[in-house]
Parts: C-alpha cells; sequence; structure tokens
C-alpha cells in the first residue's frame, strides 16, 4: 500500500520557517500535483518526502510507516529531477539498470526490467548512448526510465518538464498521463505550471508562502476555488478579480460601476462588506458571443470601451474597462471589433465568485 | 518496528557525524603541530628544550631568541641580517621579471594560435622536470667560467628561469578566464590593442596575476638546492642555505635554530592566506578546461 | 632589404625563450657534453678530455647508483600512494564538514607553504632521539622505556623521512581533490542515494569518476616536483646515516661537489633526469586521457 501522509510538516533552516506545518493525505495510487509560484516550498516538500532534506518538526508517512530518518534508498521511492541527474559516465542501459545493480539483482533479471522501461518510452535505439549525445527531451524520458525501472511505491517528479520547450512539454505531458495509466503507482508532482497540474493530477495542491491554500479535484480548485489566490492562479487567462463593497441590492466598485448581487450570494452578503469580485473570462463576453451556464436571468449586460483585441483564431481574447481596470473576456465566434469603441457586454453571474477582501477567503454559497 | 528503523538510522548518522569530525580535528592537529612547535620552542629558554623528563607546559616564554640572533651580528654568530637581505633582494627582483615574462608568454598562449604552440607548451613544462640539484651541476660549471658566482645576478636570473613556466602556466589559464569580447569591444570604443590590454584585460586578469607572482615569489624565498651551490659566501647566501649551515654546526643551538626558521616561515604564511584561493583555481582552471 | 616579420606571439614568448635556453637548454647540454669527460672541478683542463661512455658505464655498474636509485623510487612511490589516499581521505572530510570550510582549507594548505628545507628542520627537530617531541611524547605516555634512534636507524630513518615528505605534499592532493569535490554537479549524488546506494557505494560510482583527472593533476604535479625530496633528506640524514638514505639526488650532489667528479655526476644525473621524465609523462598520458573523458561527458 503506497499512500503518503504529511502530518504538520515544517521545515526550518536556521530561525526562517519554510514550510508552515502543512497536513496532507495520498491516497494508493493516485496523482497528486503540488502546485504554486517559486518559493512556495512545493519543491522543499518534495524533498522532505524523498529523505533529500531533513524534516524539521512533523511527520513524513510512506505507506502508513514514519520515515522521518530513514535515508531516501531505504523509503522505496523513485525521483526524476529537474535537471534529470543522470550518469554522465554511463550508457542510458547502465542508468537505466543501476539501481537494480546495486541491489544485487541478477543480471537477466536487470536486463529484462531495463527492456521493459525501454519499450514503454521508446528508448530502445538510444540505450548504448551516453547522456551527452541525448537532446532534452531524450535525456527527460531516461530520467523516467531509470525512475520505472525500480518499481517503487512512490513516484516523485521535480518539476520534470520545466527545461524542456513549449512544443516538447506538451508531447511530455501526454506521455506522462499515458505511462500513470500503465504503471499504477502514487505519484507526487511539483510543478509551477498549474496546466500541468489540471492535466495531469487526480487531485492538486496548491500552495503558496509555505502554507497550503487549497486541496482539491481540478475540478473543485477551477470552479470552487476556497481563496483568492487559487481563483486567480487556476485557469488561464486568469480570473477577473476587482474590490468592491456591497450596497443596497448590488455590488459598486470603488470607481461608481456596479453590478447586482449574484443571487447564490445574495442571502450571505451585509451592506458595506467589502468583498473581492471573480469573474471568469469565459464568464464575461461580447453579448452574442459566449455560453452562458445558468439562468439567463443571471445574465447582466453594460455596454463597455474595448481596449486591446488577442485574436487566437477560434476565439479572441477582448480586454474591456470596467470597474477602472481592464477585464478580460472570452470572445466565440469572433468578428473583428474596432479599439476604443463601446460594445454590449454580458456578465453571466451563475459562476461569479465572491471573496473576503482582507482574508481573500471565498464567501460560502447558497443553494447555487 | 518503524520506531527501531527511524532511530538506528538517526543514530548511524549521528556517529558518522562525529567520527567525522573527531577524525578531522586529529587531521588538523597533526597537520599544525610541527609549525607550532617550532614557534613554541623558539621562545622558551634551552634549559627548557634539554630538560629531562621534557616539560610539557612552558614556564617561561621570551623573545630572547631572536633578539640574540639579530644581536650576534659580527660576532660569530649567524649572519641573519645578510641572509635576510640576500633573500629579499633575490626574490623580489627573479619574481617581477617572473611575472613581466610570465605575462607575455602567457597572453601569448591564452590568446593566439600557432604552430608549433602545443610543443613549445610541452618543453616549457619539460624545463621543470629538471631537478634543481641537476641543474646546479652545469651552472656551476657555467658561472664560475663567467665568473659570477656568489652574486646576486646569478640567483635572480636562474629563479627567474624556474619560475617562468609555472608562472606562464598560470597568467595563461587567468587571460583565458577573460572574456576575449571584451578587448574587443574596448576596441571598438577606440582603444589600440595595447591600451585594450591595459585597461581591460590586464585588470581582470590582476588577482591571478598577483597570486602567480606570490607563488613565484614563495618558490624564490624557498629554493635550496641551487643557492647552495651557487653561493660561496654572506655576500649572496640565502635564509635556506643559512638555516643548514646552522644546523651543521657542532653545537646545535635548538632554540636559536628554531628562531631562525620562524623568521623564514613568517614571510610564506603570510602570502599564503592571500593566494589560496586563487591557487587552487588557477592550477585547475588552466589544466582541466585547458 | 625586407623586414623579417615576426608574429606577435613569438615576439611576446622571445623573453620566456632565451631565458630558458640561456639557463636551462645550455647548461643542460653542456651537462650532457660533460657526462662524455673526465671533468673534475679540482683539475679544470679534464673538460677537454673525452672518455667517450666510461662514466655512464661505471654509474650503470655501481652498486651504491643502484641502490640510491631503488630507495628514490621506493620512496617516491609509497609517498605519492600514501599523499593521494591521505589527501583524498582529507579532501572528503573537509568537503563534509558544516563550519569553517574556509579555516579548514587554509589550515590544510599549511605544510604546502614551508620551504622543504623548513620540513626536513621540523622533522628533524621531532625525531630528534633526545630531545626532539615524538621521543618525549612517547616516553611521557609511557609507550617506551628507551629512547627510539628515528634519524640512527638506517629503516626508521627511511620511515622519517617518508613522514615528513608525506607531510609537506598531501596538501597538494587535498586541495585539488576539495577543488574536484567542490566542482562536482549535486544532482547526480542525489539521484544516487535515492537510487539505493550507500555512502561507499555513491563514491565508488559517482564521485570518483568526477574527482578522477583532479588525482592525476596532482599526480603531475607532484611528478615534477620529484626533485624536492633532496632538500628534507639533506637536512635531516644528509644521505646518513652511513648511507643508508642516501637518494639519487643526494649521491649525485656528493659526487660532484663533494668529489669533484663533475663528469661522473653529470653522467648520473642524465639518467635520473630521463627517470624524471618518464615518471611524469606517464601521468600527463593519463591525465590527457581523463581530461578528454571529463570535458566529453560532463
Amino acid at each position: 500500500m503506497a499512500t503518503v501522509s504529511l502530518e504538520k510538516l515544517v521545515k526550518r533552516y536556521g530561525n526562517v520557517e519554510i514550510v508552515h506545518g502543512i497536513d496532507l493525505d495520498i491516497a494508493d495510487r493516485e496523482f497528486i500535483a503540488l502546485v504554486g509560484p517559486s518559493g512556495c516550498g512545493k519543491s522543499t516538500t518534495l524533498r522532505m518526502i524523498a529523505g533529500l532534506e531533513d524534516v524539521s518538526d512533523g511527520l513524513v508517512k510512506i505507506g502508513g510507516e514514519t520515515v522521518n530518518d530513514l535515508p531516501p534508498r531505504a523509503r522505496n521511492i523513485s525521483m526524476v529531477f529537474q535537471s534529470y541527474a543522470l550518469y554522465p559516465h554511463m550508457t542510458v542501459r547502465e542508468n537505466m539498470g543501476f539501481s537494480l545493480k546495486i541491489a544485487k539483482r541478477p543480471k537477466d533479471e536487470i536486463d529484462r526490467r531495463v527492456a521493459e522501461a525501454a519499450d514503454i518510452l521508446h528508448l530502445e535505439p538510444l540505450l548504448e548512448r551516453r547522456p551527452s549525445q541525448l537532446s532534452g527531451g531524450q535525456r527527460q524520458r531516461v530520467a523516467m526510465g531509470r525512475a520505472i525501472v525500480r518499481q517503487p511505491e512512490v513516484f516523485l517528479f521535480d518539476e520534470p518538464l520545466s527545461n524542456l520547450d513549449a512544443k516538447l512539454r506538451n508531447e511530455m505531458r501526454t506521455e506522462i498521463k499515458k505511462l500513470h495509466a500503465k504503471v499504477q503507482a502514487t505519484v507526487v508532482y511539483v510543478t509551477h505550471d498549474q496546466v500541468e497540474a489540471m492535466t495531469l493530477a487526480d487531485r492538486i495542491v496548491i500552495m503558496r508562502d509555505g502554507y497550503i491554500e487549497q486541496i482539491g479535484t481540478p475540478d473543485q480548485v477551477f470552479s470552487r476555488p476556497a481563496t483568492k489566490f487559487v481563483a486567480g492562479f487556476i485557469g488561464s487567462p486568469p480570473m477577473n478579480l476587482a474590490d468592491a463593497t456591497i450596497a443596497q441590492g448590488c455590488i459598486v466598485f470603488g470607481n461608481g460601476d456596479w453590478l447586482p448581487i449574484p443571487t447564490q450570494y445574495a442571502p450571505a452578503v451585509v451592506v458595506g462588506q467589502k468583498v473581492t469580485v471573480g469573474l471568469r473570462p469565459d464568464d464575461l463576453y461580447p453579448t452574442g458571443h459566449g455560453l452562458h451556464s445558468g439562468d439567463a436571468g443571471d445574465v447582466h449586460q453594460h455596454d463597455l470601451k474595448v481596449a486591446i483585441n488577442e485574436p487566437l483564431g477560434n476565439e479572441t481574447l477582448v480586454f474591456v474597462e470596467f470597474a477602472g481596470r481592464e477585464w478580460v473576456s472570452r470572445m466565440l465566434n469572433p468578428r473583428p471589433l474596432v479599439i476604443g469603441s463601446a460594445i454590449p457586454m454580458s456578465f453571466d453571474l451563475s459562476n461569479a465568485h465572491l471573496f473576503a477582501a482582507d482574508t481573500g477567503r471565498a464567501i460560502e454559497r447558497t443553494g447555487g | 518496528m518503524a520506531a527501531d528503523r527511524n532511530q538506528s538510522s538517526r543514530n548511524m548518522r549521528r556517529l558518522a557525524k562525529a567520527g567525522n569530525g573527531i577524525t578531522l580535528c586529529l587531521a588538523m592537529l597533526f597537520i599544525c603541530m610541527p609549525g607550532a612547535w617550532i614557534v613554541l620552542n623558539a621562545l622558551r629558554p634551552t634549559v627548557e628544550i634539554m630538560a629531562k623528563p621534557p616539560v610539557w607546559i612552558p614556564q617561561r616564554l621570551s623573545l630572547e631568541a631572536f633578539t640574540a640572533m639579530f644581536g650576534a651580528v659580527g660576532h660569530g654568530g649567524v649572519p641573519v641580517w645578510d641572509y635576510f637581505r640576500n633573500s629579499l633582494i633575490v626574490s623580489i627582483t627573479s619574481t617581477v621579471i617572473a611575472i613581466a615574462v610570465g605575462m607575455a608568454g602567457g597572453y601569448a598562449f591564452a590568446r593566439y594560435r600557432f604552430k608549433g604552440k602545443s610543443g613549445l607548451f610541452l618543453a616549457f613544462m619539460l624545463t621543470r622536470t629538471v631537478p634543481g640539484i641537476a641543474l646546479s651541476l652545469p651552472l656551476f660549471i657555467v658561472y664560475a667560467r663567467l665568473q659570477i658566482l656568489d652574486t646576486h645576478f646569478a640567483l635572480i636570473l636562474t629563479y627567474v628561469a624556474l619560475n617562468v613556466p609555472f608562472t606562464i602556466w598560470l597568467i595563461d589559464g587567468f587571460f583565458r578566464q577573460v572574456p576575449r569580447d571584451l578587448a574587443e569591444a574596448a576596441q571598438i570604443d577606440g582603444c589600440t590593442r595595447w591600451q585594450a590590454f591595459w585597461q581591460v584585460e590586464f585588470p581582470l586578469a590582476g588577482p591571478g596575476i598577483a597570486s602567480s607572482g606570490i607563488f613565484a615569489f614563495l618558490t624564490s624565498w624557498n629554493e635550496f638546492a641551487l643557492a647552495s651551490q651557487l653561493t660561496r659566501s654572506v655576500a649572496s647566501r640565502t635564509l635556506p642555505v643559512g638555516l643548514l649551515d646552522y644546523t651543521s654546526e657542532f653545537t646545535i643551538d635548538w632554540r636559536g635554530m628554531c628562531a631562525l626558521a620562524v623568521i623564514m616561515i613568517l614571510p610564506a604564511l603570510a602570502l599564503t592566506f592571500i593566494i589560496q584561493k586563487h591557487l587552487v583555481s588557477g592550477l585547475t582552471s588552466g589544466a582541466v578546461k585547458g | 632589404m625586407k623586414s623579417l616579420r615576426v608574429s606577435t606571439p613569438i615576439l611576446l614568448l622571445l623573453p620566456a625563450i632565451l631565458i630558458l635556453a640561456a639557463v636551462v637548454v645550455i647548461p643542460l647540454v653542456l651537462s650532457f657534453y660533460s657526462s662524455f669527460t673526465a671533468y673534475q672541478l679540482t683539475r679544470p683542463s679534464t673538460l677537454w678530455t673525452l672518455i667517450g661512455l666510461r662514466n655512464y658505464q661505471n654509474a650503470l655498474s655501481d652498486p651504491d647508483f643502484w641502490w640510491a636509485f631503488g630507495r628514490t623510487v621506493l620512496l617516491l612511490t609509497i609517498a605519492l600512494n600514501l599523499e593521494m589516499l591521505l589527501g583524498l581521505g582529507l579532501a572528503l572530510l573537509v568537503d563534509k564538514a558544516t563550519h569553517g570550510q574556509r579555516i579548514l582549507r587554509t589550515l590544510v594548505m599549511f605544510p604546502m607553504m614551508f620551504s622543504p628545507i623548513l620540513v626536513g628542520f621540523q622533522f628533524k627537530f621531532m625525531f630528534n632521539d633526545n630531545v626532539g617531541l615524538i621521543n618525549n611524547a612517547l616516553q611521557s605516555l609511557g609507550i617506551t622505556e628507551t629512547p627510539i634512534p628515528w634519524l640512527i636507524n638506517g629503516t626508521l630513518a627511511f620511515i622519517s623521512i617518508l613522514v615528513a615528505e608525506v607531510w609537506s605534499s598531501t596538501p597538494v592532493f587535498a586541495i585539488l581533490i576539495l577543488a574536484g569535490l567542490l566542482a562536482m554537479p549535486r544532482e547526480p549524488m542525489e539521484a544516487a542515494r535515492v537510487d539505493g546506494c550507500t555512502a561507499w557505494q555513491a563514491f565508488r560510482y559517482v564521485t570518483w569518476p568526477f574527482i578522477m583527472p583532479f588525482a592525476y593533476i596532482a599526480m603531475t604535479i607532484r611528478s615534477l616536483d620529484v626533485a624536492r625530496a633532496y632538500d628534507i633528506v639533506k637536512i635531516m640524514t644528509d644521505g646518513g646515516p652511513a648511507g643508508r638514505t642516501e637518494l639519487l639526488w643526494t649521491m649525485i650532489g656528493r659526487v660532484a661537489f663533494g668529489n669533484s667528479r663533475m663528469g661522473y655526476a653529470n653522467a648520473m644525473a642524465y639518467v635520473s633526469i630521463v627517470l624524471s621524465i618518464l615518471f611524469t609523462y606517464y601521468f600527463y598520458r593519463k591525465l590527457a586521457a581523463a581530461r578528454t573523458q571529463i570535458a566529453a561527458e560532463w
């Protein structure tokens, strides 16, 4: 059983606390993504699970057993490093078979397992080459091959795709997803790219400044972000966020612009409350050029001035001026727009989000 | 059971760490002891040094040995001032010249490609395989004929030749670390090649060149084999030769010799502090990245 | 008249070439010539008396010469190997230390900075059977009753010189290997720890392949300095007792200046120089091979 548990895990360097007592339970064979901006502590957490960093406080458990002081080799894990960390003086075959050689497995077993891994990752033609003779993508696959040969309980990935170009990254993402389906192991995957997290993970853990902001499935963190930070981090282009105050029957922004209070929030807010309004670009569109999900009654219209256009082919991102800032909207079935002209914009408030302005935490919906 | 595994792992790590620390301390002790012992004994009265059973905690410390040494000039004592003066003159002069020659040669190797380059480099390095004492044989003959034995000039010339290959090797490495584009950029900005060198490349390689200078100085300061044969009298004899003479005398004045040794080591140690960082980087960058 | 165009690099190298030619090459040629003569310092005219290969024949059939040769090779082989092992150990220890790295590195370099004469003197003092630190310590700790004749007994004198030599030159290995350890990329090491290596296995499969060239650089540099053994031996035992620690170079020095038999000494010197060059060449080849390997892979 390859579960991973973190209980009140703390990491300190000298007097500075980097990771502040986080809790996480990962189920057997689950694919968990740790995602967040640089410096949020995700890599440090991963390295504590691996045993490459000492734990300052709290517990790391693998398979139910506390492993805080165990060296990496006793934890039955595999790791794919950001820079691949291949052994430069060994061939691909020797790289992949290295851990088995250390474990003193018989030669035919080593050959068999290396061949299996090479087959899964299409590495057969490269087996006798040295890492210096491989491209970035090939080295990446060798690193993964080295990891799966060991058949460990837990796989750890530390930003494995960040050194690849965009096209290669997309291809490798698909490879990794297929790999997880085939290999069926628990995976802890660290990345700063939320697209990777969304497409690959069963559950996503969003971290910031050493704290966990939210744990949830991709759908949960997308449609029910627990904090303003998560809302702005997940989803591309990012959610529009603006500060406002609740007034009688409507939300008023700093410059006087207003929106009606979304029905799902009506009972939950009081006049004078300071909130942050969040609306995804999908829920804001030039009238007639979008899809609304809720009641037609939840769609509110304003005429807004167009600031910039970003055509993407199948859709155009239209930047409009509202509430003193530029809001991103998605225009389906795009047609040319004149910059500076005012066009009718639809706000689909059934998917709007409200966050407390001071804490950033999502305000509870009712019904909705 | 999990607790046991963690515990034993923890214990192993503590043990390893303690073991490392103890071994390191012992190693440092072994390294520093001889030098420290010499310094200590230069400060103790001879009576204590010869005492049986041996005296471990020094009872009296004084600088007598040093005053006696310097004051005994002309009274049949060791002419320390002369030796010191000779060593200083010879070492500094040969270092300055070696650096000048080394800079020219090192720059040539670092920046230019020419026929026979690697052969010439190898030839330079091979001259260092000739041990000092072997060279002293023919040099003695030559210098005797030219009647320059027992002069500063002879020793300076010899030490320059001794230091040039290594200086070139080091300075070559240091110039390579200065990007070529900088001199070219300076030339575009209006400098002649000569100016570009002095304004841009020389300052950047400066610390490294200083280090190789200090290394050359130390080589000259510590050199014994050649000096012992090429010097005959107080006129040019250097400190290392002086130490041997002192040691060979019939009545062994341990305290006095320790004092002389301390005088020899002080400049060397002081300079070591300064160059240690550069020395290693110079040796490895020149040799590995080549 | 056509002016001679000399390329800039040659011009820059000219002073170096001239000086080395004058001080090293020409005297070596002279030395070579004199090895075929019966030259004696006390009778300068003998410089012109050619005696062919007689000096070499004498040298190669002289048992003293071969004894000195054997002792020299033995001393150097043991010394180099010990220095390599101890230097490696020292470098690994310093690398693992968490505090005061710079102080440690400076301390490790101490012995390198002592003139060989000074090193010889230190150990002559410490090994002295009467007032030496070693004997006094052993007696005070009750390990021995009578003073051990470190510098009087033939075998013990050899060991004393070995200790002095190792003390003085281990830092060269330690510092160079340490530079290698610091330059090593860390991630393959971490991968090795995850892959299941114990500390020893990680060293053998990851660390050692990387620092091998650095070790060879140290070997090459040390073999260039092979003649340092002269200074130390001269001051500690001067080849004694009764010639039991006579190395090649102390012998040659004695024959040349003590016995004034310059021609003969030069012949012996040339044989020894060939030895020295072979030593250096062997390590240089190893170094070049390791360099290409490291450049290709890392």
